[in-house]
């Protein structure tokens, strides 16, 4: 499904040229669970972002569902990006302004869906995420845990074959983080795939395979047993 | 999705109250001005167009140059009408119209005093379409003595009763008989008449000198004639028509007076042009003016784009709080365009509400706007269509205008960059908004200075030393109603110790004042000059306090003082006169009259006898003393003015002259002269206030969003030990920096315009500088004031708080 060539991803200031990635190769199958780990600044979020299509790398190629999409325009890849992709944020990244409901509705609209279509769809994905009873609320009504459902609702809503989570636990305690893992793992036995960086090694756990990225390069790939 | 824009929009709206109220606000006021205006200038525009031929009505004017003296009036002679539809086949009509005031009209007992008195040719209506409800527009004129009234004058005149048929007195001499009945004449008419009665009625109708101008002509063109060249066969036509008396008029012929130099001619003016172009002697009702027309678009579209700066500026400065929004839209599968489209729409609901409260706003407003404007405008679903129409047009481009900016700022925000909060850095300065605040602040100062101008000229015009005494002045007017008891009525007001003079005239300060071609006897007859005359008995020297300069005043000592003249300065310069004992003046006339020869019995000092727009024309003063002089200029002491009124009609009442008393002061006989520039002041001073206001509610909602984002600087400053006074300092060192660099900018700006208008003042101040300073001084301290407030909140705050908030 995703496949990586020696991705390499520069940032230039005026003074300073910092690596972020640095001939970075791997493939991802279909279906599979992955976690990328590794500490601060080692270049996490940026290799997901380049995963997420939010971002191009600066050299290397990037195979996108076997497209090589490493030069895509923008355009090009909001497209790829609302029908294939589903994001869940660290801090969440609901819009206040919206209800539960018409957050989760939102990648709906994008793809140009009936709105009676939308409403049983949506309907669905909140009762699944147990969230329904509190649609018409606003995210700043919801507690951590339950914003971070609704993120999770909103990124499955559109049946994406991949969902890219940004330390996804990162802002909720425990009992809440336990939920949203369980949520993933979850949407992962149900065949999506799930790409997930964290700090945390027992989310880490939930994964079948984790990278460890130290400096922008892959120091090692994991595979855990249970998944062979 | 659109619903989901709006959505959002609508929500946003009422989560950030402060925000929308001061874009909603400003907006609406923005858009009320631009609406009033516009509603203001589709009046101007409409004037004269409701008649049917409106295209191919053409008003005469008369123009030239006598000696050294220019004139060019609405004022025509008797024959031109008739010359012109004999020789021209491409004049379809044409009739002559003449409005007079101060008639009185007696029906039964009752006597009205009218102003718009009027008499025209019986084809009248064949040329305007005014619409008669009773009568036949082709036979209500033709005979002498018929007259047609307008419905409210008809009203007045006979209550209930129907006026057709009836008659009615004319000035205690002439009956009328009432034959028609017309509607009303719209405001936005450059003639208005109460009353229209037939030219044959007036003895002047059939007048043969072409020297003798004192009715309007206007005629109809067949349709597709070129006016310009129908114009260029007026100079032979002048010539064959006027040549010969011309040499009965001045002595010489048509050749020589040309070869001196000297013009004499006529001009076609367009009906459509009159209201907003013409501005010549003998206008009929007060007409606009197309500078100020401009002016007032141009002032109400800057407060409008001041608004819509605001809206701008509010909208970027806060768009941190949308990037987030932007972002996750974007990371969902949101184009760039759908993002531009979606804060556009957002600009839409805003400008839609201000619309809903702009039109509050006109309704509100309209009665005071219509007081200050001399209009009559009303805004409902009658207003013209178009003007309707305007409404979502003015939307559309105001929230185009207001939200395109936003909409291209924010929709291109990196979504990487906003969920990373890399965005955060370095958007509290940015500098198409310094550049918006700085044209914001410009344009409100020039309209600051302006307005200090125009009252700096005004209160000097106020001061000026007229050459005569203006305050506690009272006109009695239609004196010659009195009859053989002038001198008696005199008498009885002069035995009243408050009462210190008194004076019978023609003509006053204020008022249109007449001319004629005179010269120096024995001098070249080339050598003619135009003199404005003034007609006058003993008194009004003492009584205006004019003074003398040279020889005398008419006095009862000097039998012969009846042909004498008195000449001002302006007219012994004009004629070349050092000498007033060596020369005498001629006064041109047309048969039958005779050329008048007058001694100079004295010189005046030059007085403003016009207004300051002008310079002082030269002048020739006649000695009457009957009851041609149709009003009594009194001088009072000023304690008692209501007293003395009462004191003054009691006498008038026991002479029995059957007429009513009617008076006025000087001061409002010459009020008419600044009616235009008071009208501008109060114009100009409501929306420079409203600029500036705008201005300072879009600095507000700009001061409190940098003071909010640097709440984290100010409280790692106070941590770091500084004073609230270093806050306060830092926070407003910005704004003030603004507000000095608009000064700069609008100073010349503002010098030129305001040099420019005093420019139509005859007698100008210099430029005054304290207008420059006050205006700085002002918009310093309500710039200071708006952020002082926000500043010292901030510096006061407890810096944990600060702190803590990130």
């Amino acid at each position: 499904m995703i496949r990586s060539e020696h991705l390499s991803k520069v940032f230039r200031t005026d003074e300073v040229e910092t690596t972020a990635l640095n001939d970075v190769s791997f493939e991802i199958r279909k279906g599979e669970f992955v976690a990328i780990m590794g500490p601060s600044g080692c270049g996490k979020s940026t290799l997901l972002n380049i995963l997420g299509l939010l971002d191009n790398p600066t050299g290397g190629k990037y195979f996108f569902l076997d497209k090589d999409v490493s030069k895509s325009t923008e355009r090009q890849r909001a497209n790829l990006r609302k029908f294939n992709i589903g994001f869940v944020f660290q801090n969440f990244n609901l819009i206040d302004e919206l209800t539960v409901f018409e957050n989760v509705e939102l990648p709906l609209i994008y793809l140009g869906m009936p709105a009676r279509e939308r409403r049983t769809r949506v309907d669905v994905v909140l009762e699944q995420m147990q969230i329904s009873h509190r649609s018409k609320h606003f995210p700043l009504q919801l507690s951590g845990g339950q914003q971070q459902r609704v993120a999770v609702a909103r990124a499955v809503i559109a049946k994406p074959a991949l969902i890219l989570a940004d330390e996804p636990t990162g802002n909720l305690d425990s009992v809440h983080g336990e939920e949203v893992m369980n949520l993933l793992n979850d949407l992962n036995n149900n065949g999506t795939t799930i790409i997930m960086v964290t700090h945390s090694q027992r989310d880490a756990e939930y994964s079948q395979r984790v990278i460890r990225l130290f400096d922008g390069q892959i120091i090692n790939e994991n595979i855990k047993k249970s998944a062979l | 999705m659109l619903k989901n824009f709006f959505l959002t929009s609508y929500r946003r709206l009422l989560r950030q109250p402060g925000f929308s109220l001061i874009n909603i606000f400003g907006l609406a006021i923005g858009l009320a001005a631009c609406l009033l205006i516009l509603l203001y200038i589709t009046d101007e525009l409409s004037y004269d167009r409701f008649h049917e031929k409106a295209d191919r009505i053409y008003r005469v004017t008369t123009y030239g140059k006598f000696g050294n003296n220019e004139f060019h009036s609405t004022y025509t002679p008797a024959p031109f009408a008739e010359a012109i539809i004999r020789e021209f086949p491409e004049v379809e009509s044409v009739t002559r119209l003449m409005v007079l005031s101060q008639h009185s009209v007696r029906v039964g007992e009752k006597t009205f005093i009218e102003d718009r008195f009027a008499y025209a040719d019986s084809v009248f209506f064949d040329v305007f379409s005014f619409e008669l409800i009773e009568g036949d527009p082709k036979r209500a004129l033709t005979e002498p003595r018929t007259i047609i009234l307008t419905e409210s004058t008809a009203r007045r005149y006979f209550g209930k009763e129907d006026p057709m048929g009836k008659m009615i007195i004319e000035n205690d001499m002439h009956h009328y008989r009432v034959t028609g009945i017309a509607k009303d004449i719209p405001y936005n008419s450059h003639f208005r008449f109460n009353a229209l009665a037939s030219f044959t009625s007036l003895a002047w109708h059939s007048n043969k000198s072409w020297f003798n101008q004192s009715a309007q002509t206007y005629l109809v063109f067949a349709k597709g004639t070129d006016v310009t060249l129908t114009e260029e066969k007026l100079n032979p036509f002048i010539y064959r028509n006027i040549k010969d008396q011309l040499f009965q008029f001045i002595g010489i012929s048509f050749e020589e007076f040309a070869k001196s130099g000297q013009t004499y001619g006529y001009n076609f003016q367009k009906l459509t042009d009159i209201h907003l172009l013409s501005n010549l002697d003998g206008e009929l009702e007060a007409n606009g003016n197309i500078t100020y027309v401009y002016l007032f678009s141009l002032i109400a579209l800057f407060i409008l784009l001041i608004a819509c700066i605001n809206f701008m500026n509010l909208s970027t400065a806060r768009s941190v709080s949308r990037a987030k929004e932007v972002g996750i839209r974007k990371v969902l599968g949101s184009q760039r365009a759908d993002i531009i489209f979606q804060f556009l729409a957002e600009s839409f609901v805003y400008v839609f509400i201000a619309m809903i409260l702009a039109v509050l706003l006109i309704e509100i407003s309209m009665p005071f706007f219509n007081h200050i404007s001399n209009k009559h405008l009303s805004f409902s679903f009658n207003t013209p269509s178009y003007f309707l129409l305007s409404i979502p047009v003015f939307i559309v481009i105001t929230g185009l205008i207001a939200g395109s900016y936003p909409a291209f700022f924010m929709s291109a925000f990196q979504p990487l960059q906003v969920i990373k909060g890399q965005f955060f850095q370095g958007m509290t300065k940015n500098r198409p908004r310094s550049l918006l605040v700085l044209f914001q602040y410009s344009i409100s100062i020039v309209l600051l200075i302006s307005t200090f101008v125009i009252f700096s000229q005004l209160k000097f015009i106020q001061k000026k030393n007229m050459g005569y005494e203006k305050e506690n002045m009272l006109i009695i007017k239609r004196v010659h109603g009195l009859n053989t008891g002038l001198q008696v009525f005199k008498q009885k007001l002069l035995q009243h110790p408050e009462i210190l003079n008194a004076s019978y005239t023609l003509d006053l300060p204020g008022d249109d004042f007449g001319s004629n071609s005179m010269g120096v006897a024995g001098r070249p007859l080339e050598e003619v000059n135009l003199l404005m005359v003034m007609f006058a008995d003993y008194d009004l020297l003492e009584t205006l306090g004019i003074k003398l300069s040279e020889g005398r005043w008419f006095s009862k000592d000097f039998g012969t003082d009846s042909s004498a003249v008195i000449l001002n300065e302006a007219a012994m310069r004009a004629l070349g006169i050092t000498d007033l004992n060596r020369e005498k003046v001629i006064r041109h006339a047309t048969p039958p009259y005779e050329h008048l020869v007058s001694p100079i019995i004295g010189v005046v000092e030059d007085f403003h006898f016009e207004s300051l727009h002008k310079g002082i024309r030269p002048m020739a003063i006649y000695l009457r003393n009957d009851g041609w002089l149709n009003r009594m200029v009194v001088k009072v002491k000023g304690e008692k003015l209501q007293e003395l009124i009462q004191v003054m009609e009691k006498e008038w009442n026991n002479m029995e002259t059957g007429q009513p008393f009617t008076y006025t002061t000087l001061d409002q006989n010459m009020a008419s002269f600044y009616q235009n520039d008071h009208r501008t002041r109060i114009i100009y001073t409501i929306f420079s206030l409203l600029a500036l206001f705008v201005a300072s509610l879009g600095l507000f909602g700009l001061a409190a969003y940098t003071t909010e984002s640097r709440t984290k600087e100010i409280g790692i400053r106070k941590v770091l030990g500084a004073n609230i006074s270093k806050i306060i300092f830092m926070l407003t060192k910005e704004f003030t920096k603004y507000v000095l660099l608009a000064n700069l900018i609008a100073w010349p700006f503002a010098f030129w315009l305001a040099d420019n208008w005093l420019n139509n003042f005859a007698y100008r101040i210099a430029m005054p500088w304290s207008a420059f300073v006050g205006a700085a001084v002002l918009s310093f301290a309500i710039a200071l004031l708006t952020v002082f407030f926000l500043a010292f909140k901030a510096a006061r705050s407890n810096p944990v708080n600060a702190l803590k908030y990130e």
